[in-house]
C-alpha cells in the first residue's frame, strides 16, 4: 500500500474517480460527480474550479484541449493521478474488508 | 447550442461581476470556464425552478470558493515574495523582525521581567531588614501589646520611562492597639521607644509631631494627629517607623503603628537611594 493513501479531499477524490472514464469538460465533471455520489456532492463551478487547480497543480489531472469543442477545456487524469486514485481505492477497499471482519456494519445497527 | 452560450453568455453580467472577486491570475485562468460551465448548467435545465436551483447552488458556492483561492493567493504571493530576496535580504529582514520584537519585548514585558528579578533577589533582604529594624527598636508592636500583625511583602514597577524601569519592593509590618488606661506609663514606653529610635539613628519626621507627643494627646482628648514618623536610610534600604491615631475621643484610645522598609531596582534610571539621601526621602 502506498504511503500517501488517503490524502485527497472528498470532492478531489470524486473529480478523480468521475475522469477514471474518460476526459470530461466541467459540466461533465459536475454530472458524473453527483451521479457518482448518489446526488451528495452538487459541485457548483466555484468549488469545481477551486479543486481543479489543486489537482492540476499536484500533477493529478492535466488538461486536454479538443479541436471539436474550443470553448471547454477538458481534463483527463495523468499517470500520478491514476496511482492517487488507485491507492486511495486501495485504502477504501482495506477499510471496508477491516469493517467487514469486525462486523462493525452490524455492530453499528446497536447504536443507531 | 452556440447561439444558446452567446446569448447566456452576454445575460451573465453579474456572475462575471462576481468573479472580479477572485485573484487576477485565477479568474484569468478559469474565469472563463466558469462561465461557460454554469452556461452549460443553464442549457441543461429546462424549467424555470430547475434554473432557479441552478442558480442558487452556483451562488452558494461561490462566496466560500472566492475566500479559499484569496486566502491562497496571499499565501503564495508572501511566499514568493519571500523566495525573490536574496540571503542578505533575508538576513537583515530577520534580524530587524528580531530586533523589533525584542523592543516590543522589552517595551511590554520588561515591568514583569524586571519586578520579578527585583523579587528573587531583593525581596527576602527586604524582609530580613524588617526583623532587623523591629530587633534594634526591642519590638515596639510587642511593647505596646500589638501581638496580631498584618505583615505584607511586595516588588511592584513604580515607575517606567521609554527606557527605565523602577521596582521597588517593600515589605511592612502593621499593627492596632487600644493603649492603656494609665497614662504615665504608657508615655513612659512612648519616650523609651523615641530614645531608641534617635539612638539607632532614625531621624523624625520635620511636622514636629514626635511619638511620645502623639501617644500623650490621645489621652488629652486628641482624636487627630498628623503622624509621627521617623526614617533610617542603611545603604539601598530605606527604613520608616509610622504612627497615627487611630481613636481616642471617646475612649478607648487607639494608635495604629507601621515599620516598613524597601529598596528598589532601579534600570537604566536615576537610583532611588540616591533620591532618597538627596530630598532625605519623606523627611
Amino acid at each position: 500500500m502506498s504511503k500517501d493513501y488517503n490524502q485527497l479531499p472528498q470532492v478531489a477524490f470524486s473529480i478523480l474517480l468521475a475522469l477514471s472514464l474518460k476526459e470530461r469538460h466541467g459540466y461533465e465533471i459536475i454530472k458524473q460527480v453527483e451521479e457518482d455520489s448518489n446526488s451528495k456532492i452538487k459541485l457548483g463551478p466555484g468549488a469545481l474550479y477551486t479543486s481543479i487547480k489543486q489537482l492540476r497543480s499536484k500533477g493529478l489531472i492535466v488538461e486536454v484541449k479538443r479541436p471539436d469543442d474550443s470553448r471547454r477545456r477538458y481534463y483527463k487524469l495523468s499517470g500520478a493521478g491514476a496511482k492517487a486514485l488507485e491507492s486511495e481505492l486501495e485504502y477504501y477497499e482495506n477499510v471496508v474488508r477491516l469493517a467487514k471482519k469486525r462486523h462493525a456494519l452490524s455492530n453499528v445497527h446497536l447504536y443507531a | 447550442m452556440y447561439t444558446s452560450m452567446r446569448r447566456r453568455q452576454a445575460s451573465f453580467p453579474i456572475y462575471r461581476a462576481l468573479l472580479r472577486f477572485y485573484p487576477k491570475t485565477y479568474r484569468h485562468e478559469y474565469g472563463e470556464q466558469m462561465v461557460q460551465t454554469l452556461a452549460d448548467m443553464l442549457d441543461d435545465q429546462h424549467g424555470r425552478y430547475e434554473r432557479a436551483a441552478v442558480w442558487i447552488r452556483v451562488g452558494s458556492d461561490l462566496p466560500l470558493s472566492i475566500v479559499q483561492e484569496n486566502m491562497n493567493n496571499i499565501g503564495a504571493t508572501t511566499m514568493n515574495k519571500l523566495t525573490k530576496l536574496s540571503n542578505k535580504q533575508l538576513l537583515m529582514s530577520g534580524g530587524i523582525l528580531a530586533v523589533l520584537i525584542l523592543l516590543m519585548a522589552a517595551t511590554w514585558g520588561r515591568g514583569f521581567i524586571v519586578s520579578n528579578v527585583a523579587r528573587v533577589f531583593y525581596l527576602k533582604p527586604v524582609q530580613q531588614m524588617i526583623v532587623k529594624r523591629d530587633g534594634e527598636l526591642a519590638n515596639p508592636f510587642h511593647t505596646f501589646g500589638m501581638d496580631t500583625l498584618e505583615k505584607t511583602s511586595s516588588c511592584h514597577v513604580t515607575a517606567a520611562t521609554f527606557i527605565s524601569t523602577q521596582v521597588e519592593c517593600t515589605s511592612s509590618a502593621h499593627g492596632y492597639v487600644k493603649l492603656s488606661d494609665n497614662k504615665d506609663e504608657t508615655v513612659q514606653k512612648a519616650r523609651a521607644l523615641e530614645a531608641t529610635l534617635e539612638k539607632q539613628g532614625y531621624k523624625a519626621g520635620s511636622n514636629e509631631v514626635t511619638f511620645t507627643s502623639l501617644v500623650a494627646g490621645t489621652y488629652e482628648g486628641k482624636d487627630y494627629s498628623p503622624d509621627a514618623f521617623y526614617q533610617k536610610i542603611d545603604g539601598p534600604y530605606m527604613c520608616v517607623f509610622d504612627t497615627t491615631i487611630a481613636y481616642a475621643n471617646p475612649a478607648p484610645r487607639a494608635i495604629s503603628m507601621d515599620l516598613s522598609c524597601r529598596r528598589t531596582l532601579e534600570i537604566l534610571g536615576t537610583p532611588s537611594n540616591a533620591g532618597y539621601r538627596s530630598s532625605q526621602g519623606y523627611l
